[in-house]
């Protein structure tokens, strides 16, 4: 686990060289680097330098750009950094998703957290304040205790998910830009991930992971056997509000940093994977976060060279990992 | 010998709500004590076992804790879930949970006091297996031994013994028994077999329907209560020195 924290310490460590702005940075082709050190061509007839512009072929030097070269762009780095964050937290508190089963929990977030951003869009607020208030407002709803004779918990969920998507479509229809923003929501796009939104993503991810290291063994307890924890003492609804709100603002902070996509794919595939080939649940932690984080860089680099989105590839990797693991499961 | 009061409930109605489950008990349990409680599916087992783990407050009436109690909460081990990969061991110091407070972790002390537990209920070479490959009743001795660590006033066991066979049914019980005696807990057992009951508990409650009835053994295990409670005609025989409900 110490070493998990100096990950992420490392990412904190690599956001000065990444990012320097105080205000959202310039659009990407106003950030490519000086053109001694760059693998980008001094002049690119106008033409956006970043692969970030869609359906645009990349430049023959873009295609063959070694890692190094790659990482030296700015939102590169930024991207590798938020990636990071996500894959190393997110993973981390998928383990709890995964293990409690309220996979549907996430989803149910995740689609609060992207009303909000839908939300902030349409009225001007900023999406970040939208996402986390309308997370806030499904943990709050989903925490609520019904009638269980009348309705189930996890049909709550059902019902959170279906009238968070419906807000968000809704929402949206009246934005004039709205169908590329909800694209732009579902794939995510975690190269144009500015200064500010990784610092604040890093921040609220790391505090979420030093809330979950502190009661980890409170978190656990609660989680394995809330029967038992109830009758020592725990208040159990309380804890487990705590949980839930902290996988909520983390699903907040990441969908806004890189997407849906990515959120809940991290969220989930690298839990799963690491389950397959652990036997104690704190080496599940760790390896769950070591698979969320492997795919970033590898993702980010193949998505740059072969013009692919960042997150659609690095889930895909996550993926890839999980057919691995499970391969291997077979023969422990 | 007089128990030195634990629990009281007092004219205690539980229930959910405005649905009243279990209406205006009272009764005590002392330190000592053996309670068995008995009833079919529905009929407010869990209800009376929230209310006296004190996390199900009255709707009206009281129930008092004497003193700040520790429970030892047994589960059915098939409550537990098989998904978490956790060793005997890490189970068995959830129960030192409480004692080691927040921010701390478990520490050596802990760590042998589990080990003790487990070797207690005899499964002490099964610390490093993993929870979910144990059977049924090393299950079940594996959270006896979770209780115990917590260093109980109050040992409640939910069902420990459905889903056994004969033979780990009969080895539970005696278990149960013997940690009774040596620690001089009280001992609160849910079962829906009033022959289990019957032969171990010292007090008996039976619950069924709207009925409520509490008791020493000898006055509540008898044909005719039973056949107010139940309405069915039961046979009561003593075999070896144990009891036969049919």
């Amino acid at each position: 686990m110490k070493k998990l924290l100096f990950l992420l310490l490392a990412c904190l460590a690599l956001v000065p060289a990444g990012v320097h702005a105080q205000a959202p940075p310039p659009p990407p082709e106003m950030i490519a680097p000086e053109p001694s050190a760059s693998p980008l061509p001094p002049n690119n007839g106008g033409k956006p330098l970043s692969p970030a512009s869609e359906g645009e072929a990349l430049p023959e030097e873009l295609a063959h750009a070694s890692v190094a070269k790659v990482f030296q762009l700015d939102f590169m780095q930024r991207a590798l950094v938020a990636g990071l964050a996500v894959g190393l937290v997110g993973a981390y508190l998928g383990v709890f998703v995964v293990l409690r089963r309220v996979v549907f929990v996430g989803m149910a977030l995740a689609q609060f957290s992207s009303a909000g951003v839908a939300l902030g869009l349409l009225i001007g607020l900023a999406p970040l304040l939208g996402s986390v208030g309308m997370m806030l407002v499904g943990v709050l709803l989903l925490s609520l205790r019904w009638s269980p004779r009348k309705v189930r918990q996890d049909t709550v969920i059902g019902l959170g998910y279906v009238l968070a998507s419906a807000v968000t479509i809704l929402l949206l229809a009246k934005n004039p830009k709205g169908e590329t923003q909800l694209l732009d929501l579902l794939s995510g796009n975690i190269i144009t991930v500015t200064a500010l939104d990784t610092y604040l993503t890093l921040g609220a991810l790391g505090v979420v992971f030093v809330l979950h290291r502190l009661f980890a063994k409170e978190l656990l307890f609660i989680s394995f056997d809330p029967d038992t924890a109830q009758a020592a003492g725990y208040p159990t609804r309380l804890w487990e509000m705590l949980l839930t709100l902290s996988i909520g603002t983390a699903i907040a902070f990441s969908i806004h940093a890189v997407g849906i996509l990515l959120t809940f794919g991290t969220l989930l595939i690298p839990a799963v994977s690491a389950l397959l080939l652990t036997r104690r649940i704190s080496h599940t932690f760790t390896l769950a976060a070591l698979f969320g984080a492997i795919p970033v860089p590898v993702g980010l680099y193949l998505s740059f060279i072969w013009d692919f989105s960042p997150g659609a590839m690095i889930v895909s990797l996550s993926a890839v990992l999980l057919l691995v693991c499970g391969a291997l499961s077979k023969f422990r | 010998m007089s128990q030195t009061p634990l629990i009281t409930f007092d004219q205690a109605t539980l229930g959910y709500g405005r649905r009243v489950v279990l209406p205006s008990l009272s009764f005590g349990l002392g330190e000592g004590g053996y309670l068995g409680i008995v009833g079919p599916n529905g009929a407010g087992k869990t209800t009376l076992l929230k209310g006296i783990l004190g996390i199900l407050p009255p709707l009206t009436g009281k129930v008092v804790h004497h003193r700040k109690l520790t429970f030892g909460y047994v589960p059915q081990a098939q409550t537990t879930d098989d998904l978490f990969p956790v060793t005997v061991l890490e189970i068995v110091l959830m129960g030192r949970y409480r004692r080691v407070g927040l921010l701390q972790t478990p520490g050596q002390d802990d760590h042998a006091r589990a080990q003790k537990a487990l070797d207690q209920v005899g499964i002490g070479h099964l610390s490093s297996r993993l929870f979910r490959e144990l059977s049924g009743g090393q299950k079940q001795r594996a959270l006896m031994a979770r209780a115990l660590v917590s260093e109980p006033d109050v040992l409640v066991l939910d069902e420990p013994t459905s889903a056994m066979d004969i033979a780990a049914e009969s080895a539970t019980m005696e278990l149960i028994e013997r940690l009774h005696q040596e620690s001089h807990l009280l001992v609160v057992l849910v079962s829906h077999s009033l022959n289990i009951v019957a032969n171990h508990a010292q007090t008996v409650a039976i619950l069924g329907g709207s009925r409520f009835e509490i008791g020493p053994v000898e006055a509540i295990v008898r044909p005719e209560t039973l056949k107010g409670l139940f309405d069915y005609d039961f046979r009561i025989l003593e075999v070896e020195g144990r009891r036969l409900v049919l």
